[in-house]
């Protein structure tokens, strides 16, 4: 299994966020994670990518326990986070955020030169997302949501993850733009064979594309199963794609 | 004799803007890792004037090489301090100036205890002067601090903007959990943050030697006209701590040619009139 998370609890102060989540994805497979606002999806991802510390429970990545390693070594294992709010680098152009994600990677004194490996992470991301080679000396805090959110994700894929991590992509942006954000986190599954945990409010795009899902309320996994399966649930259909 | 006049007036506002820089870039390095107003910053300067002098003096060691060193030494100390007192506070802004205040305190002490509250002269390592177009005379010692100041500000930029370490403070200043999600270790940012804020104001410190008198308390004035100078370019902006000192010196050079003592008064008054009308700093984002 690529990512497993074994009855996790974790406290914001004295308040569980979460209590008792257990949760799984396989190798190149996308999984979708809905529930209300405060329901805990985004702590969760927090606690995987090392942000924030669970009190108890465990996370495996890979088979190895993960949930003691500090956040800035999470990223150097292959899990990539595209955190709640997209939270590119505003003062930094498109191409730097593109590098940052890159960082580890890089040898020290390596980022002001050219690096093959690094050139071709970067046309394959481009690939992926055109507009950000076009706007490539563009500060990134001038962008679209849209395209924040498309820069967010080169920027996850420029670390080369073997899973990625997104906090809700779509919040905010057109209907058109969902619509494309929607096809290139298929595209991402399909092409790099990155398993991937996307969390959603918007459920119907996320049954879409995911293959498995998990509803979360109040702290805990309420229903999971099949994304096909749980289309057809009654108690589903109502609360989330009614 | 106008024109030289001006042309010392110039190259003195230069020579103070390129030192004031050194010193303020440091406060703002930091400050925009950390979010944290290193109140003992100033201190750390006098610890490096006091190094200077005692190497060159006592131990009879160049002048240049007693900057070096003394640079280095203060930049490790600045490093301690930062593992020792900051890092476990780290994220908690207020506690962590509250430290930076007892530093301030902990360090004039000691300095008084261990240097005297005598002042301490310093002979220039260069002297005579040099000419320009046979009317501008500029005493050597000032042309050789510029000499050095200024290229120590383009290697700090050289170094934020063109290097991995310094690409990684720019992202840690502007997002620290997106940049502990790219892999950048906050900590180790921090720690050499503060080591080059820290050796630059040494640096400083010793080039201004020679033509400052040096006690224990010259300190605090400094910290407070580098805060002044990083608050009138923009808090947080490199750019802007240099903007904001060569705009402070180029004030205070020209206050004391045309208002004598009270060109400091006419200085702050200056930077609080800019200030009214930009409150976010000549170079600050709102
Ligand atoms: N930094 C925080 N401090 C205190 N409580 C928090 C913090 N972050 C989230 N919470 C609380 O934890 C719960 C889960 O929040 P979150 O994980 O952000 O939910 P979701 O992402 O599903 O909207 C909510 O009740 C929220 O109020
Ligand atoms: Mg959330």
């Amino acid at each position: 299994m690529l990512l497993e998370v074994n009855d996790l609890w974790v406290h914001h102060g004295r308040a569980p966020a979460l209590k008792g989540v257990s949760l799984a994805v396989s190798e190149g497979s996308l999984v979708a994670l809905v529930g209300p606002n405060g329901a805990g999806k985004s702590t969760l991802v927090r606690t995987i990518s090392g942000l924030k510390r669970a009190s108890a429970g465990e996370i495996l990545f890979e088979g190895k326990r993960i949930d003691r390693v500090p956040a800035h070594r999470i990223v150097g294992l292959g899990i990539a986070h595209v955190p709640e709010g997209r939270r590119v680098f505003p003062d930094m152009t498109v191409y730097e955020n593109l590098r940052m994600g890159a960082y580890r990677r890089l040898r020290r004194g390596k980022l002001m030169l050219r690096d093959s490996a690094f050139d071709d992470d970067l046309a394959l991301t481009y690939e992926h997302f055109p507009r950000l080679k076009e706007r490539a000396r563009q500060r990134a805090g001038s962008l679209s949501g849209g395209e924040q959110q498309m820069l967010a994700i080169g920027r996850a894929l420029m670390a080369r993850p073997r899973l990625l991590l997104l906090d809700e992509p779509s919040i905010g942006l057109a209907p058109r733009m969902v619509q494309e954000i929607a096809q290139v986190i298929a595209a991402i599954t399909r092409r790099w064979r990155v398993g991937i945990l996307l969390i959603e409010q918007n459920a119907r795009m996320a049954f879409r594309i995911a293959q498995h899902a998990y509803v979360l309320e109040t702290g805990q996994v309420v229903i999971t199963g099949a994304t096909d399966a749980l289309a057809r649930n009654e108690e589903v259909k109502r609360v989330y794609l009614g | 004799m106008t024109a030289m006049l001006y042309g010392q007036v110039a190259v003195n506002a230069l020579m103070l803007g390129a030192t004031y820089a050194l010193i303020a870039v440091g406060l703002s390095l930091v400050f925009s890792i950390m979010r944290v107003i290193q109140f003992a910053h100033g201190h750390l300067y006098m610890l490096g004037a006091f190094c200077v002098f005692y190497l060159a003096t006592e131990l009879g060691v160049n002048y240049f090489a007693a900057l070096f060193i003394a640079a280095l030494a203060v930049g490790v100390l600045g490093m301690i301090l930062d593992r020792v007192f900051l890092r476990p506070l780290r994220g908690q802004d207020l506690p962590s100036m509250i430290v930076t205040l007892g530093l301030l305190l902990l360090i004039e002490g000691s300095a008084l205890l261990a240097f005297g509250e005598r002042d301490k002269r310093f002979q220039s390592p260069v002297d005579g002067a040099v000419w320009f177009f046979d009317t501008i005379v500029i005493p050597s010692e000032r042309l050789m601090i510029l000499g050095v100041a200024a290229p120590l500000i383009a290697l700090l930029f050289l170094f934020v903007w063109r290097s991995k370490d310094g690409q990684a403070m720019r992202a840690v200043a502007q997002d620290r959990e997106a940049a502990m999600l790219q892999g950048i270790n906050v900590d180790w940012i921090s720690a050499l943050g503060m080591f080059i804020g820290s050796a630059l104001a040494a640096a400083a410190a010793g080039l201004l030697l020679p033509i400052q008198v040096l006690t224990p308390a010259v300190g605090g004035p400094v910290v407070i006209k580098a805060f002044m100078v990083v608050i009138l370019g923009g808090l947080g902006s490199i750019p802007g701590a240099v903007v904001g000192s060569l705009a402070f010196g180029a004030l205070e050079s020209f206050g004391t040619t045309f208002f004598g003592g009270y060109s400091s008064l006419a200085a702050f008054s200056a930077v609080m009139l800019i200030l009214i009308f930009r409150p976010r700093g000549l170079l600050g984002r709102a």
